[in-house]
């Protein structure tokens, strides 16, 4: 039929203007109240089930989203991801950026009584955060020694100046354990990653597999409202894991759910509350982890070798039309590796690559991508995670239809997790893979191990995936984490970003945007910029009615 | 009376150990073919890993062991009721099963009740009026439902019953905010349980009314209930006594086969109704690749389909006396 | 059960009086199932399935994963969609019309697969009957222990989720009942005077088997495999909502699993493939009984 013909060749993408996708997201920041309401259970939902409740050797965000409720960091981000005392109640750092000295709240206890102190912080540090979480180790490479002059201080001694650890010692990225339930066992196995004992203003009470966990009022918390009353306001916290999509919508409907956190509800059912008076939209949350969703090239293989291949394609995927129809425009098209929310070293003056089907049909004509008898130029395997959310199999046949509109034949491949991260990681052996990856508030945590040769490791995930190498991109990264001038260093950033765009080893596509859904009643004291780790110690339900 | 009837369960019994090996064996191979393991998804799930921490894992999980070693080591763990430790969930295998499997067992028991209770009725229902109207009805309502794919049915009842009308709860087992204990609880696990274990009995409902119409007829005939109608009430139902004695026998059968393609259709409406069973457990342990968990769930599942199978046998005899008890599997 | 065959199945001389009786047989078997009112019903029912499947893709050409119209359109909003689209903007019409003919391949392959498996083993067991039987039992008794559906999820989710693997996954874990069939069969007519008849003149065994026993064996195994074929097409739908389909390829319960999320408001999406599978599902069922009901003509009731 013609008329099939006729909505199907031109960019009828723009056809998407209309009916029940907004134009702009939906979006009010969770109301900040004044005067909390004491009592009540708050009804969180998280997907999927957690393997462990403690975040100190792992980054899951789904863990982190129950264990920072019980154990604390150091500090916590506000919106515009500035530190906020949490454990620590003030920080310096020398000039020569060599040392990092904090001072430690006093009158803190863990939940089975024993007194928090430095011994914990520097224990979890030496430990923990340097030999097994995934940020860590390389965050906290460059430390050559912790030093505990009193219980309540904190020295940390670096080689060289490590300028991106403030901006990144949450209860997430760097959590403190307790000294005295961990040293002298195995980490992994300690039975305490399942029943954690912590700080924080709730305390574990039961984890039913399958189920919920439940969190109780911790009565000795150390944190305070505006007007000095005692917090937590909440009776305690029931977590339940509600792994059908459309089955969390109904829940909150229904009101057997407070908050959803982490983009769990569908974004195509987001549009079912908008009604201000019931529901809240928060779209900050996540705006610490700065997550982008990247097209990554396995540059190893021949045919994307050639710079200009990895050009058109990225001149051929409409990074607009991919944020409404997949992300329904929770997001913003990314430019480069850096985040735009990470406002200190973002830069935008780089090569930019605006949706250009000429363009790209244009440059792999030059690369020698000739169309073929039956209009393709090339055929590649692309690979992506089926089951981590619906973004990995919609991203994927997005761009399926769309590179097969400049001749590029893409074979979807998918897989369980474990088949994906062999394929890519440890056998190598693939063309076009995507994943969604933090980038944190500092480039050197999040970026550089994406682009940097000696993260080249086979057998590792979320390593430099596509082998790409570039000596002089590599010195500019390692400057870069050294550079103890903000001055200086935004410069090389800005250099980073620069080169990395000329090359595109991998395709920044898409600035996630980390939805959560609650229930009007909800309110804080404040806003976070990591408000999914929030320890929620200042928030508190309104009564109904 | 007594020692036949020793020998013929110890036989059955017997027979559950090749198929425990078979079993293992095939979870094994298949495993060990599949690309990726659990120290994969482990340090996947983590964030990251190096190449060396991810080696050591392997070998605390034993896993750089030469295939018949570890396959060895497995069996003789079996044999003492060691199912082995989830290294995923941060459990042992056998209290996870033992945890999730009364819920499993609670949807199929329910789903069971209910496809036999409806079933007899209905088949005996379109038997008695048989040719009539209301047996054209039944036919085509048993050839509908037996064409339904049980999940999609599960979401249409989902959409029904819990959204749009707002009658039943939507997924899980029981209302977490409020505590309920005693007959409330008991209440509330209904509620919860109605939706999933009518969805799951659907297609077992089909089959049943169709079974029992069947042998109802074959017994006695199109003719012959009709004429009994027409005698009235006490011959029809002294007719259907027998009639419903006959189909009793092949229906406790077909339960007997059933039982495992049931324990199938719970992975599907565990999953829809989020019902927190070995169903879902399974599918969880096949994406995480957790070997122990996974064998584990197909181990005691397949104990529990033969347990089921042994007691339809025993069933099986006491209804008709004339059946004896063989040893051999049926034919 | 094989009454109908049984009488003429005596193996004799003369290719042209085997061609005819074998032309006779099948006009005759026809006739039976024409006369059932079930059968006729299924073929009429999947006469339509395979015309969607191909005439349809006349009026619905074009690639079902094409994002090219408005999203969420209701069936009859839009005549350019006359089944109305999904989130994404893919058109739901041809989505159906394309799945049909996936879910049919699949449905058809896979069956042929756990035929073929089936009859083999089932043959072997039932004709050589000792301890080959016993082992081929256990065997039959293993997969029919395991869930049958998790030993299918286990193999798709393993293996490269795709066409290939499906049906593989769908044929490995259906072939017990043809195997249990066939080898109940076997045990029967192996001990039929034509067989011992053909033992008598020297025949092989594999002749035998092939020539005497397994053409008489056959015709229960046809109505086994065509409600097979009905499970098949099922079992493709739940793997591909559970997301175990082949990605590159769009069948029923790809569509369903992708309509799940909206299933609060646009059911539609999850409930037209729905139907379209119980209308083919409901078209072999009917057509398996007709076909029982044509092989055990005493056991006709209508």
């Amino acid at each position: 039929m013609k008329r099939r013909q006729l909505l199907t060749s031109s960019s009828s993408l723009g056809a998407l203007f209309s009916l029940g996708i907004p134009l702009a997201p939906i979006a009010y920041a969770q109301t900040v109240g004044r005067t909390p309401v004491r009592g009540g259970v708050l009804n969180v939902a998280i997907a999927p089930e957690p393997t462990q409740l403690t975040s100190a050797n792992l980054t899951t965000m789904n863990v982190g989203m129950v264990s920072s409720k019980v154990l604390e960091g150091l500090v916590s981000y506000d919106l515009d991801l500035k530190p906020v005392p949490a454990l620590a109640e003030s920080w310096q750092a020398a000039p020569d950026g060599k040392t990092l000295t904090f001072k430690l709240r006093p009158n803190v206890q863990w939940h089975d009584g024993k007194p928090f102190g430095s011994a914990d912080v520097a224990w979890t540090l030496e430990e923990v955060w340097k030999k097994l979480h995934p940020f860590g180790r390389a965050a906290f490479a460059n430390v050559e020694k912790v030093e505990t002059p009193d219980p309540l201080t904190v020295v940390i001694r670096l080689s060289s100046p490590a300028p991106y650890v403030l901006n990144y010692i949450n209860t997430y990225g760097a959590q403190i354990l307790p000294r005295h339930i961990y040293e002298g066992t195995d980490v992994l196995k300690n039975p305490a990653n399942n029943a954690p004992v912590g700080t924080g203003p709730f305390v574990f009470k039961e984890w039913v597999r399958g189920s919920h966990i439940r969190l109780e009022r911790n009565p000795n918390y150390w944190g305070r409202g505006p007007q000095g009353e005692a917090q937590p306001y909440l009776d305690g916290l029931l977590i339940k894991f509600i792994p059908d999509a459309a089955a969390r919508t109904v829940a909150i409907e229904a009101g057997e759910i407070d908050v959803a956190l982490g983009s769990i509800v569908p974004l195509t059912n987001l549009n079912r509350f908008t009604d201000k008076n019931r529901y809240t939209i928060n779209l900050d949350d996540g705006r610490y982890l700065s997550t982008i969703f990247l097209l990554q090239f396995n540059v190893r293989r021949p045919h994307f070798q050639d710079r200009r291949v990895r050009q058109a394609f990225a001149h051929a995927i409409d990074k607009n039309a991919l944020l409404k129809v997949v992300f329904l425009n929770y997001g913003k098209t990314a430019t480069g590796p850096v985040p735009s929310s990470v406002v200190n070293y973002y830069s935008d003056e780089v090569r930019k690559y605006p949706y250009d089907p000429k363009r790209a049909e244009a440059l792999l004509e030059e690369a020698g991508f000739k169309k073929g008898a039956d209009g393709k130029r090339l055929k590649v395997t692309l690979d992506y995670d089926g089951f981590g959310g619906p973004i990995g199999p919609r991203s994927a046949e997005f761009l399926k239809q769309s590179l097969a509109r400049v001749g590029v034949e893409l074979d979807l491949r998918t897989g369980d997790t474990a088949t994906y991260l062999r394929r890519i990681f440890t056998d190598q052996d693939y063309d076009l893979m995507t994943s969604s990856l933090h980038r944190l508030p500092d480039p050197t945590l999040g970026v550089q191990r994406l682009y940097w040769t000696k993260n080249i490791i086979k057998g590792a995930p979320w390593t430099n995936g596509s082998g790409y190498s570039n000596p002089e991109l590599d010195k500019v990264m390692e400057a870069a984490a050294a550079e103890p001038d903000e001055a200086r260093r935004k410069a090389l950033i800005k250099q980073w970003q620069q080169i990395v765009q000329e090359d595109v080893p991998l395709i920044e596509l898409i600035e996630q945007t980390w939805v959560t859904v609650s229930t009007a009643r909800l309110r804080k004291h404040a806003l976070q910029g990591d408000g999914l780790f929030a320890s929620y110690a200042d928030a508190w339900l309104e009564s109904k009615g | 009376m007594a020692s036949p009837l020793i020998g013929f369960l110890r036989r059955r019994l017997l027979q559950v150990v090749p198929v425990v090996f078979g079993i293992a064996l095939l979870n094994f191979v298949i495993l060990q073919a599949a690309p990726g393991d659990i120290v994969d998804v482990l340090a996947g799930e983590a964030g990251a890993a190096t190449p060396e921490y991810m080696a050591q894992l392997r070998a605390s999980f034993g896993l750089d062991q030469p295939l018949w070693v570890q396959f060895r080591q497995y069996l003789l763990n079996v044999a003492t009721l060691d199912l082995g430790y989830s290294f995923r969930q941060n459990m042992p295998v056998f209290d996870l099963i033992v945890a999730r499997m009364p819920a499993t067992l609670l949807l199929m028991g329910a789903a069971i009740v209910f496809a036999l209770a409806l079933g007899v009725l209905l088949g005996v229902l379109s038997a008695i009026r048989v040719r009539s109207w209301l047996d054209d009805v039944l036919s085509v309502f048993v050839l509908v439902t037996y064409a339904m794919p049980t999940f999609w049915l599960g979401l249409m009842a989902i959409v029904l019953f819990s959204a749009r009308l707002g009658w039943l709860p939507s997924g899980g087992m029981v209302d977490l905010g409020a505590s309920h204990t005693g007959l409330a609880l008991a209440w509330d696990v209904a509620r919860h349980a109605l939706l999933p274990a009518l969805t799951l009995s659907t297609f077992y409902l089909a089959v049943y009314t169709k079974l029992v119409r069947t042998a109802m007829l074959e017994l006695y005939g199109a003719d012959f209930i009709r004429t009994a109608r027409a005698k009235g009430a006490g011959e029809l139902r002294i007719t259907l006594a027998h009639a419903l004695r006959n189909a009793l026998l092949p229906l406790v059968t077909m339960v007997g086969y059933q039982v495992a393609s049931l324990l199938s259709g719970a992975v599907l409406v565990e999953s829809v109704f989020n019902w927190p069973g070995i169903g879902r457990l399974a599918f969880e342990a096949v994406m995480a690749r957790d070997f122990n968990l996974l064998l584990g769930i197909l181990l005691l599942s397949s104990i529990l389909v033969t347990l089921i199978n042994v007691l339809v046998d025993l069933l099986y005899a006491w209804l008709d006396p004339r059946v004896q008890l063989a040893g051999g599997g049926s034919a | 059960m094989s009454r109908v065959w049984n009488e003429t199945g005596i193996a004799q001389a003369g290719p042209d009086s085997a061609l005819r009786r074998t032309a006779a047989r099948a006009l005759e078997f026809g006739r039976l199932v024409l006369a059932s009112r079930a059968a006729v019903l299924g073929l009429l029912l999947l006469l339509a399935v395979v015309a969607v499947a191909t005439l349809g893709r006349l009026w619905f050409p074009g690639d079902p994963w094409e994002m090219g119209g408005p999203p969420m359109l209701w069936p009859g909003e839009d005549p350019a969609h006359p089944l109305g689209t999904d989130f994404m903007g893919r058109d739901l019409a041809t989505g159906l019309v394309s799945g049909a003919g996936v879910s049919l391949l699949i449905g058809l392959v896979s069956t042929l697969i756990s035929a073929f498996v089936g009859v083999t083993i089932g043959a072997l067991a039932g004709y050589y009957r000792g301890w080959v039987d016993a082992v081929l039992l256990r065997v039959i008794e293993l997969f029919q222990t395991v869930p049958n559906f998790v030993l299918a999820v286990v193999l798709v989710a393993i293996f490269k989720p795709s066409v290939a693997t499906a049906v593989f996954a769908i044929g490995i874990v259906s072939w017990p009942p043809t195997a249990r069939l066939v080898r109940s069969e076997f045990l029967q007519l192996r001990e039929r005077e034509f067989v011992l008849a053909g033992r008598t003149i020297g025949m092989g065994h594999a002749r035998l088997i092939l020539t005497q026993i397994l053409p008489n064996a056959l015709p229960p195994v046809v109505v086994v495999s065509t409600l097979s074929i009905a499970h098949a097409i099922q079992t493709e739908a739940a793997l591909a909502f559970l997301g175990l389909g082949d990605p590159n390829v769009m069948s029923w319960g790809t569509i369903i699993g992708i309509g799940r999320e909206q299933v609060v408001d646009a059911w539609y999406i999850c409930g037209l493939p729905g139907v379209a599978i119980i209308v083919t599902v409901l078209g072999f069922s009917l057509l398996g009984e007709g076909l029982n009901d044509a092989l055990n003509p005493h056991l006709r009731r209508r």
